[in-house]
């Protein structure tokens, strides 16, 4: 009896066991182009006074919020946090991990080399600005001082009552095997704007090959990419008015010889505009150079600076007596093969500016996604639900990042979204996908390959009034 | 007994087995073709075709796959994902992609996933899919079909956990949308303001697969301006357009309707507001400018206790408040205008709030900051005037910066003008109000700077001298000294600390008239008792050292080191000393009975204004206190009358006392 009963109850078991099935690793393959979560990794927990509080002025000022940077083979990812600097492989595993040099500015991997910037000083002096070159196993090579150069600059021009602003922000961009590096430091004298700064050229080993300096507005370079067309290094500039400085202007460089070949001015175009400043972001589009002034006038050049032609983007719209304008900065501008685009930000009441003040209608455009061609052709516009803060087109693709909605607060549409622009059709055919990450990814912190393919975006947490949104997180997204 | 035991774990395996058999059995049910679940393999095997829906909303599944023809399994997510899991070796189903719009009005292409998996046993996590493919939210499954087309098995289908997220399916059927704002904010109960023309913005987005041509017409209870129907050709895709009419209220409470000819029609509700009315229930109270001050983290904040009073941004003495580690900047404002909104209405009320500044019957834009330049980062200029939203029933709190920069400034009286307005329409409040745009006093510094240098010549001399002072002086004079000083402080010291909150709490409500009755201890009986100290010993050195005493003592007796107070009982000995000394009174000069009255009573005058300003200088900048300047001058006044009395007194005492020596 005992022996029959216990066959049965391994017999019972025996069935349970063939449905409890063993678990086998499933192979996948996907059979269309989509965007893959490669590896989510959690960083660490920033204080509480680093989360900002979104309802508040220029939130993000101060914040030392996460960047991230990928080489253009997608094979390495950088990412730098306030106070280390990871390097991860494609598939999120660490590589190495160092201290930052007390906090760094702007980045740049190219398949074997980090370079990176030392970060500015805000209302005080700082010693050096280097621009430091890594390995790719993150042995320092070489570094470059660029304060020294502005130094002489400094205490030429700079009056001794004059107050510090900004001391040595440098910028930098890659071409082959040279490095460009802009660098200013700017004071104020009597609330009149004044500035020094200096363009590098540096080869790879960071030997200074040509050097130009500049004193004043609207200077060598403002807030705008630096590009190269043609053995020409072109760049936008910033004016605080055409009264002030003068008109910004867009220019090039000779990248061999650092003379400054030609230069195209755009003015300020005040019925566009909903204060005095212009800022022009300088791109290369095809064979052409693009201008796009914050206010939305585009102009086409070619690589000589002679006007192709212009058009306007977006023009600010009339609710009763008020003006509603919006805008767009560097980083709500991109350069495509064969478009520009543009995703205008916010809408500002002209006159009536103080940051929460509620626009009575939102700009038609603001929070919007649009397409140019060089002919001022709109050829595709979309809406997103949060505000773009990151454009960038690598390959056939346009990526974009987005935080939460300003006006409304609703953080339902903070992500990644990408476009494929070789598609046909409208933004509709175009769009591959959207990935929502857990808090906003926030200006200037994306990085993706060469080819679109990889994409690493780092989150940050943010408040908005005592509930804390979103978590300090790298996304690695793959586009299949 | 062992034999009921194992009857009943071989009842309980048998149960478990059947159970989750029927649990499968249940979930699922044929949607299209003809082959039945089979309930003992939990699935379906032979050849055919079918179609399955599970009827439970799963978290993490398994399944057994094999065969030849289409075998796939779609989910659908309830946010409206998609995913379809395709069996290798089965052609992959022809998917489109989902448009909609969602209820925030934001366009939404929704782009199925397709994965080939290997055929045998699959398990899946459909969090961990939808984490992987479409976000970090938490969605769960609100479809999961399964596909069986051709021969083979889908077996051994098992939920093995299930979502515990609701199933609220996001609506995807939408492909117009249509809003209407009078104006934005005001969503909770739209209103347009009686016999009033108000903007009113119609925006209308589409996403549409073929071109469209249509009209959008407005009406309703409202006289609109312009055109009422407006042609409209929707290319496909996306689209979107905004206009912006000008509407009137017919009657008190209405409907706007926006029609899409063909597409869509809204209606929206809206109440009329009189102007009257919301004259009536929208109150502004405490409004005023207030000076800023920086906490501990070089914060800005309101400083409240001081109404209507702003100082000038960066004196020409800056230097010296960086000096100590205050950080000073003319882009930030000297003030702020603060006021408390009050609304009583049922529905938001946009504002427009503007605070102007006039002298003379001229506005001074300055205050404005219209003018201060701005690092190129930092965006918007700041200018105190604002839109916002009121709430219904609600009281909401604004502030506005105003900035008064020494280039561009005066100090003085000045009008502010705080406006509240609706959007487009006329002003509903106003207040007129004075305050007052100081600078900060160059005497302040100057007064603290020259404190510090006497008390350290002070201390020199002291320091220097003290041995051939007390060399000369004879042992009864040394006596005298500390018998007068002791006097004195048991007189006058002693009582305050002993007295002082008392009498602070007393006369306190006289405010500087309390001065009045405390000058008769510190200005009268102080002089009194010092110019009949000198008038016993004229010789120098016995103001700075009858200070040391006074200063040991009160040490000593009660503990107190107050820098403040040793500073300046220091300074004012050295001052003492020094006009004493010159005018002769201290260094043997004979003079007229007339003279000596006029220069002792003017010698302590000095001294005591000086004392009184010093005074309360040193606590403004030491510990960043505010007192008027009529305040001080008032004290100095009821100072220099007392210390000139008791000057007098001194020398009456002193002549008498010297008498009884004598």
């Amino acid at each position: 009896m005992m022996k029959k009963a216990f066959v049965l109850l391994l017999l019972a078991l025996a069935v349970l066991g063939c449905v409890q099935h063993q678990e086998e690793k499933k192979v996948e393959q996907p059979l269309k182009p989509q965007m893959t979560l490669v590896k989510k990794i959690q960083l660490e927990n920033p204080e509480p006074n680093k989360i900002p509080d979104v309802t508040k002025e220029r939130w993000s000022f101060g914040i030392p919020y996460t960047k991230a940077i990928v080489s253009p083979d997608g094979s390495r990812i950088l990412v730098v946090e306030e106070l280390k600097m990871i390097m991860f492989d494609s598939e999120g595993n660490k590589l190495w991990e160092k201290p930052t040099y007390g906090g760094i500015d702007n980045y740049i991997v190219t398949e074997d080399r980090v370079y990176m910037t030392e970060k500015y000083a805000y209302k005080k002096f700082k010693e050096h600005g280097y621009i430091i070159c890594l390995d790719m196993n993150g042995d320092e090579l070489w570094r470059f001082d660029m304060k020294k150069l502005l130094k002489s600059l400094m205490e030429k021009y700079m009056p001794e009552d004059a107050k510090i602003s900004i001391d040595c922000y440098i910028k930098i961009s890659a071409y082959k095997d040279e490095l460009f590096a802009d660098a200013y430091s700017t004071w104020t004298v009597n609330e009149t704007h004044d500035r020094a700064e200096v363009l590098v050229a540096l080869n790879k080993d960071g030997k200074l090959l040509w050097k130009v300096e500049n004193h004043g507005y609207p200077g060598i370079c403002g807030l705008s990419k630096m590009m190269v067309i043609n053995g020409k290094l072109v760049m936008g500039t910033f004016s605080y008015g055409d009264k002030t400085n003068g008109p910004a202007y867009v220019h090039a460089y000779g990248i061999k010889t650092g003379k400054e070949l030609w230069k195209f001015y755009v003015p300020h175009e005040d019925e566009l505009a909903y204060r005095e400043t212009t800022n022009v972001d300088a791109g290369v589009v095809a064979d052409k150079v693009v201008a796009v002034a914050n206010f939305g006038k585009i102009y086409v050049l070619d690589e000589n600076g002679n006007e192709i032609t212009n058009f306007t983007a977006f023009k600010p719209i009339k609710y009763g007596n008020y003006t509603i304008c919006t805008n767009v900065w560097v980083n709500s501008v991109g350069f495509g093969k064969d478009c520009v685009i543009l995703a205008p930000q916010k809408s500002n009441v002209k006159g009536v500016t103080l940051y929460y003040a509620r626009a009575p209608v939102k700009h038609p455009d603001a929070g919007s996604i649009m397409v140019f061609d060089l002919n001022g052709n709109l050829k595709w516009k979309f809406r997103l639900g949060g505000q773009v803060t990151n454009v960038i087109t690598a390959g056939k693709y346009l990526i974009l990042s987005t935080e939460h909605d300003m006006d409304t607060l609703n953080f339902n549409y903070t992500g990644i979204f990408v476009f494929n622009l070789s598609a046909k059709g409208g933004a509709v055919d175009k769009y591959l996908g959207f990935y929502h990450t857990n808090g906003p990814v926030l200006w200037g912190s994306v990085g993706c390959s060469a080819d679109g393919r990889v994409i690493a975006a780092p989150t940050w947490p943010v408040r908005a009034g005592t509930k804390v949104i979103g978590e300090h997180a790298l996304y690695t997204l793959r586009v299949t | 007994m062992k034999k009921y035991t194992l009857f009943f774990i071989l009842l309980l395996s048998i149960f478990a087995l059947l159970a989750i058999q029927a649990v499968n059995a249940e979930e699922f049910k044929l949607i299209e073709g003809n082959l039945p679940w089979n309930n003992e393999i939990n699935g379906v095997k032979g050849s055919g075709y079918a179609v399955y829906e599970l009827n439970n909303s799963p978290k993490k599944v398994e399944w057994f796959w094999r065969g030849e023809g289409d075998f796939y399994v779609y989910i659908e997510y309830s946010d409206g994902n998609r995913f379809y899991y395709v069996m290798n070796g089965s052609k992959p189903p022809k998917v489109e992609r989902e448009i909609f719009i969602d209820e925030n009005g934001v366009p939404r292409i929704i782009v199925p996933c397709i994965v080939k998996l290997e055929q045998g046993w699959v398990s899946l996590d459909f969090q961990s899919e939808y984490q992987r493919y479409f976000g970090s939210k938490v969605v769960s499954v609100s479809k999961l079909r399964v596909y069986f087309k051709g021969s083979g098995e889908f077996s051994n289908f098992n939920v093995e956990e299930y979502a515990s997220a609701g199933r609220r399916k996001q609506n995807m059927s939408e492909r117009v949308y249509i809003d209407v704002k009078i104006p934005q904010g005001n969503y909770g109960k739209p209103y347009l303001i009686k016999n009033k023309w108000l903007p009113m913005e119609v925006t209308v987005r589409t996403l549409l697969n073929e071109s469209y041509k249509t009209e959008f017409l407005i009406g309703g209870d409202v006289e609109i301006k312009e055109n009422e129907t407006i042609k409209l050709d929707i290319p496909p895709g996306y689209f979107e357009k905004s206009l912006i009419l000008t509407v009137k209220p017919k009657h008190d409470r209405g409907k706007i309707y926006v029609e899409l000819l063909g597409l869509k029609n809204r209606s929206f509700e809206f109440i009329t507001v009189d102007e009257g009315e919301l004259k009536s229930k929208i109150r502004i109270y405490d409004v005023g400018v207030y000076p800023i001050k920086k906490n501990r983290i070089q914060k800005i904040a309101m400083e409240k206790n001081l109404k209507n009073y702003i100082k000038i941004r960066e004196d020409v003495f800056s230097w010296f408040h960086r000096l100590f580690g205050s950080e000073e900047s003319f882009d930030e404002p000297a003030g702020f205008v603060y006021c408390v909104l009050d609304n009583k209405m049922d529905c938001d009320i946009p504002l427009h709030i503007k605070f102007s500044v006039y002298s003379e019957g001229k506005e001074v834009k300055f205050f404005r900051g219209e003018h201060i330049k701005r690092e190129e980062f930092l965006g918007h200029t700041p200018v105190p005037e604002t839109l916002i939203v009121l709430r219904a029933k609600g009281v909401e709190e604004l502030k506005m910066p105003v900035y008064a920069d020494v280039y561009s400034i005066k100090p003085g009286k000045y009008d502010g003008f705080l406006k509240v307005s609706l959007l487009g329409g006329d002003t509903i409040i106003s207040e007129r109000f004075e305050f007052y745009v100081g600078r900060e006093s160059q005497i302040k510094t100057l007064v603290c700077s020259i404190a510090v240098v006497l008390s350290i010549l002070s201390l020199s001399t002291l320091g220097l001298k003290q041995k051939s002072w007390i060399r000369e002086m004879r042992t009864n004079e040394l006596i005298t000294i500390s018998l007068f000083t002791a006097v004195a402080f048991s007189i006058v010291d002693v009582p305050w600390f002993v007295f002082g909150d008392v009498v602070r709490a007393l006369f306190g409500p006289l405010g500087p008239f309390m001065h009045l009755f405390t000058g008769i201890f510190w200005d009268i009986i102080n002089a009194s008792f010092l110019v009949a100290l000198i008038w016993l010993i004229p010789r120098p050195g016995v103001v700075i050292i009858s200070s040391v005493i006074r200063i040991a003592l009160s040490s000593m007796v009660f503990g107190s080191f107050n820098p403040v107070s040793i500073l300046l009982m220091l300074s004012y000995a050295a001052l003492a000393e020094f006009f004493l000394y010159i005018f002769g009174f201290t260094s043997g000069r004979k003079m007229g009975r007339a003279r000596t009255f006029g220069l002792i009573a003017f010698i302590f005058s000095i001294k005591h204004v000086y004392s009184t300003y010093t005074f309360y200088y040193i606590w403004m900048y030491l510990y960043r206190l505010f007192y008027p300047d009529w305040y001080i001058n008032l004290n100095a006044v009821i100072s220099a009358i007392y210390s000139a009395l008791g000057a007098i007194v001194g020398v009456k005492l002193g002549e008498r006392l010297r008498r009884v020596i004598e």
